[in-house]
């Protein structure tokens, strides 16, 4: 993209100027929107929010918190139904009441209805070809509290999406067993493999101090008591989907508009219900 | 080439001697001896008449000797003479109108071809509108003109008619030119001291054009005055031009113009310090720059001409920042550097093989070539001197060649036909490359390496007749058959185009044309806007030629009384094949193996209005109202689900009202006022809880765009040196400064939100309450102020 902006700056170097603008937007009612990720072998957890017009940024008015969702097998057999279970960031939580365990030998769909709106309904949603940490390490600084260096080998299907996702989480012995994420690295098709090799780079110093909140009380964490490395293995669309939305905050438009069509897997609805697989390794 | 020679001498032997001797020779202009292309000559009262072709050469059989001939060009006076007797090799000498001179249109008989939708401005004319800067642009200036367009503000490319930028080709001297802009279109790249005229064809476009499907913008260089060496110098807001012509020998003139632009000068006089190529300090060094030459010689009945066209664009910004804190500080340099350049040599070769034969052969060579540099270099600390910590470059470059080859005769056979053959050869080589490496610690990698490149051989052979069935009827019949040959493929296909025009009455004709079209070559541009940074790319079989099909009608006359001509003409356009980068490319450095992969192919279009176009050319207050009424469309199945959409210039009003008043005999006075829809754009039709929905493309539209630019022109001579003209020019754009949008974005403006979960815990859930969208303008009120001096 800055290789682009140069040509912006050049305009606005001659005249740019910003002002307010009176646009009509239009709004075509609101919509059910889905974020979620359907893991084997965990609870089926989704987040369900409601669109509002363009301009209404309300958080309140996001919360979609009396709809009703249902799990189905790719053959319409409901497995299960997700429960509202309150409220977080500006999405309503919805976790399974049934208790199913998703599976790998079966491909799903997910369904809800809401007042006032369209139905919503995913489409059979395919798993990714997992992949398995080969060899991991990491190099923790106990005295400095970080974590500086990441070493991870994996081996990646040519034939899927390659879209993959390190997260490093912390696990603190405190009275609620917090287990935190410090860390968490996207590592997808279109910057980090490059002729077969993943040239994933980053600079690293991750800080291990986290405090939370008990009550009124902040309580400050120190040295967990065991760090987890993750490798996140994501279904089909989701590396369109991630990517998409990076640049669909509210600086759109602008001198090269990129692609504002963020991908759904729902037909009447908007948001991606992602499907995942994990491998994690445990360092003390 | 030398066959093509040969056949014609061929031709021209089978001749049938006998026939009567027509009467030929050149129309020229009385004061520089400059051929005057496509003029017009009349006889029996305008009931019968030939156009010159666009050397003036021109050859007629008048039938009765003594014959009465009018003889007429745009801008010059008309000059009527009594010929006692055919003869070859005449010269017929008008003199410039000392007023403005007029567009081309409207006449009792065709101007050059029944049926062809064209415009065309006189440089004279051009200069006197008010342009941006008070820079004179004669590409911008056109795009006043209806079915014209530059599309969005800041672009110099010419929109005809509803088509996409690469479906407009531009021909300089003959030879194509491949980026016609300067700083991404706030200055076009042709200088206008070497312009002549400008033609555009939008509609019943000659068979021996070809390889576009929207139209022609065709550049009339000048080609140096014979009689006598004149010059000027221009110095203006921005640029700073010379321009020279006179004799070359006894039989041959020469013109050289040149051009440069100065907000480098600016820049570095304002800035201090040390600087080194991405190593230390700041700097910001723009410069562009325009150059264009001809000569001509003649050699008996041969006259040959070279001709060079070079234009350059170069940008570099290097930032220097610095951040962090003690051993941490670190030092980060980023130097971004572009350059964009046109090169074109013509070479031409035209000669009067008979009274009523005329051979011309060009052999051209264009390029045009595009280059980004950018490198970021990290040093930690911040002082550290020599090789930096990391430092990450990355190089792109793109080029299209072009070696051409025409050939054309012209046959006069008779005031009922003049016979047009000839073919044309274009070896087009295609080049993108990128290269990304990245050094940490010591340690080299190179990786995303991208090379791009092919060659093709486009040719086309075309035969014409301008066909004149009765006096009042006229034709046009012309076929094309054009092809494209890559390695192991092809492509071919027959282009017939054809004209009618049918004089209703002295003062008013109706006409129409119809033309099939294919374009070889298809552009890679991001939204559409035409820059620097887009790639040319040959058809192929995973991007086919487009294909064309167009047909127009319309009525032109005159009221004299009022001293008005007018114009109304309608047409359709379809296009298929079309081509578009994928939303999510923004650049060829976004591919990943081939650029077919980063397409939306077997696109299609559709375009049509109407154009009404109202002149006034003599009196004190002469100017011109434009309006188009107009749809363009597009339609790709990959693209917005398969559904229709407007195109992003999609602008169904356009008018533009331009006039100039002759105050006094110093001063004179212009003014612009131009009316656009606002162009569409592509809005959301909901927030959702982190980012917005969007689900049609363009499926809105800007405010509609309008400005007003006013001009003044004082110009004098010299009172001890007569022959020195001066001129000063006075110009304000967008005079109401109204802030015209170009793009758009939305921006959070408020305190803290906070929220409360389930809990009852306080929750800041966004800086945000409110959201606002903004528009980004280019150019507000712009003075400008310039300054020539003829010589």
């Amino acid at each position: 993209m800055s290789r682009l902006l140069w040509l912006g700056i050049v305009l606005c170097l001659l005249a740019c100027e910003e002002k307010p603008l009176d646009l009509e937007l239009p709004f075509e009612g609101p919509r059910i929107k889905v974020d979620g990720v359907l893991w084997e072998g965990r609870q089926a957890e989704v987040y369900l929010s409601r669109t509002t017009p363009p301009l209404d940024v309300t958080a309140d008015n996001f919360f979609l918190d009396g709809a009703h969702a249902f799990l189905f097998l790719a053959d319409g057999s409901l497995v299960d139904s997700l429960q509202f279970q309150g409220r977080r960031r500006q999405s309503s939580r919805y976790v399974s009441a049934g208790g199913y365990l998703p599976s790998r030998q079966e491909q799903y769909y997910l369904e809800i209805s809401a007042p006032g709106m369209p139905s919503a309904r995913s489409e059979a949603l395919a798993w990714p070809a997992a992949a398995a940490l080969d060899s991991a390490a990491l190099i923790w600084d106990k005295a400095g509290d970080r974590v500086t260096e990441i070493f991870a080998r994996f081996s990646d299907d040519p034939a899927s999406d390659n879209y993959y996702q390190l997260v490093i989480s912390a696990h603190y012995r405190t009275p609620l067993d917090t287990v935190l994420d410090v860390g968490s690295f996207i590592i997808s098709n279109e910057d980090d493999f490059r002729e077969g090799r993943v040239i994933f780079n980053r600079a690293l110093s991750l800080s291990l101090k986290r405090s939370i909140t008990i009550g009124e009380e902040e309580l400050e964490l120190k040295e967990p008591e065991y760090l987890l490395l993750s490798l996140l293995s994501y279904g089909p669309g989701s590396e369109s989907y991630f990517e998409t939305i990076e640049g669909l905050d509210e600086e759109i438009g602008g001198f090269f508009p990129g692609n504002p069509f963020a991908p759904t897997n729902f037909d009447g609805g908007y948001g991606f219900l992602h499907t995942a697989a994990v491998d994690t390794v445990l360092f003390r | 080439m030398k066959a093509l020679y040969w056949v014609a001498l061929f031709a021209v032997a089978a001749l049938p001697q006998a026939a009567a001797q027509p009467l030929s020779g050149f129309v020229l202009d009385s004061l520089s001896l400059e051929p005057l292309p496509y003029a017009t000559i009349t006889w029996e009262e305008g009931r019968k008449g030939v156009v010159a072709n666009e050397q003036g050469f021109f050859s007629l059989d008048a039938g009765r000797f003594p014959a009465f001939l009018c003889v007429r060009y745009v801008g010059f006076r008309e000059q009527c003479l009594s010929v006692e007797k055919p003869q070859p090799a005449v010269r017929i000498l008008l003199a410039p109108e000392l007023e403005l001179p007029a567009v081309e249109l409207a006449a009792p008989r065709p101007m050059r071809q029944a049926g062809a939708s064209l415009l065309q401005m006189d440089i004279r004319q051009i200069r006197l509108i008010p342009a941006l800067a008070g820079e004179t642009d004669p590409l911008k200036a056109m795009g006043l003109l209806p079915g014209l367009s530059t599309g969005i503000e800041g672009t110099a490319n010419l929109l005809i008619r509803g088509g996409n930028a690469d479906q407009s080709q531009y021909l300089l001297d003959g030879g194509p030119v491949y980026n016609a802009s300067h700083l991404g279109g706030f200055l076009s790249a042709v200088p206008p001291q070497g312009v002549r005229a400008v033609t555009a064809y939008k509609g019943g476009i000659p068979a021996r054009f070809g390889g576009r499907l929207g139209g022609l913008i065709d550049v009339d260089v000048k080609q140096g005055n014979r009689r006598e060496t004149e010059g000027e110098l221009s110095i203006g807001t921005a640029t700073l031009a010379a321009a020279l012509e006179g004799p070359a020998g006894r039989k041959g003139a020469f013109f050289i113009a040149g051009r440069t632009a100065y907000p480098s000068l600016a820049l570095s006089l304002a800035q201090s310090g040390k600087y080194e190529p991405a190593t230390e300090g700041e700097k910001t060094n723009i410069y562009i720059y325009d150059f264009l030459a001809k000569g001509g010689w003649e050699f008996g009945k041969t006259k040959v001409s070279v001709s060079a066209f070079a234009s350059g664009d170069h940008g570099l910004i290097q930032e220097a920042n610095e951040s962090g804190f003690d051993m941490e500080r670190r030092r980060e340099i980023d130097l971004q550097k572009v350059r964009w350049n046109n090169l074109l040599a013509n070479l031409r070769l035209q000669r009067v093989l008979h009274s009523k034969v005329f051979l011309r052969l060009d052999a051209s060579f264009s390029r045009y070539r595009y280059s980004f540099e950018e490198a970021n270099n990290l040093f930690q600390p911040a002082g550290q001197a020599g090789e930096p910590a990391e430092s990450r470059h990355a190089l792109a470059n793109s080029f299209i060649e072009d070696l051409g080859l025409n050939g054309r005769l012209d046959y006069f056979l008779n005031s009922r036909h003049t016979l047009r053959a000839g073919g044309a050869l274009s070896l087009r080589r295609f080049s993108a490359r990128t290269e990304e490496s990245l050094a940490l610690n010591g340690e080299q990698a190179a990786f995303g390496a991208l090379a791009l490149g092919n060659r093709g051989i486009e040719y086309g052979l075309f035969i014409e007749d301008e066909w004149s069935p009765a006096e009042r009827l006229h034709a046009y019949l012309g076929l094309r058959f054009s092809g494209l040959l890559l390695s192991g493929s092809g492509f071919s296909a027959l282009e017939p185009r054809l004209g009618l025009e049918y004089n209703l009455r002295p003062w008013l004709a109706v006409y129409g044309a119809l033309d099939i079209s294919r374009q070889y070559v298809h552009l890679l541009t991001v939204g559409g806007i035409g820059l620097p940074n887009d790639l040319w790319v040959s058809a192929g079989a995973a991007a086919p030629p487009q294909m064309g099909r167009q047909w127009s009608a319309g009525l032109r006359g005159s009221w004299a009384k009022a001293k008005l001509s007018w114009q109304v003409e309608a047409y359709h356009r379809s296009m298929k094949r079309l081509i578009e980068l994928q939303l999510d490319r923004r650049s060829f450095f976004g591919f990943e193996q081939s650029w077919e992969e980063a397409i939306y192919s077997n696109g299609a279009g559709r375009a049509y209005g109407l154009e009404i176009l109202l002149r006034r050319d003599v009196g004190r207050l002469q100017g011109f109202l434009a309006y188009t009424l107009s749809r363009s469309e597009r339609q790709f199945p990959g693209l917005n689900n398969g559904r229709a959409y407007p195109f992003s210039f999609d602008r169904p009003h356009d008018l533009a009202a331009s006039g100039v008043f002759q105050l006094s005999s110093r001063w004179s006075l212009s003014a612009n006022w131009v009316y656009q829809s606002g162009r569409a754009i592509t809005l959301p039709v909901a927030r959702s809880n982190d980012y917005f929905i969007f689900t049609d493309y363009n499926n809105g539209r800007f405010p509609d765009y309008h400005r007003l630019d006013l001009g003044a022109t004082y110009s004098w001579r010299g009172r001890k040196r007569k022959n020195l003209e001066h001129q000063l020019n006075f110009s304000i754009y967008n005079a109401y400064n109204r802030q015209n949008v170009f793009a758009y974005s939305f921006s959070r403006r408020g305190s803290k939100l906070i929220t409360f979960d389930e809990n009852g815990n306080p929750v800041v859930v966004y800086d945000v309450t409110v959201l606002e969208t903004f528009g980004q303008t280019l150019f507000p009120i712009i003075p400008g102020i310039s300054y020539h001096l003829k010589f």
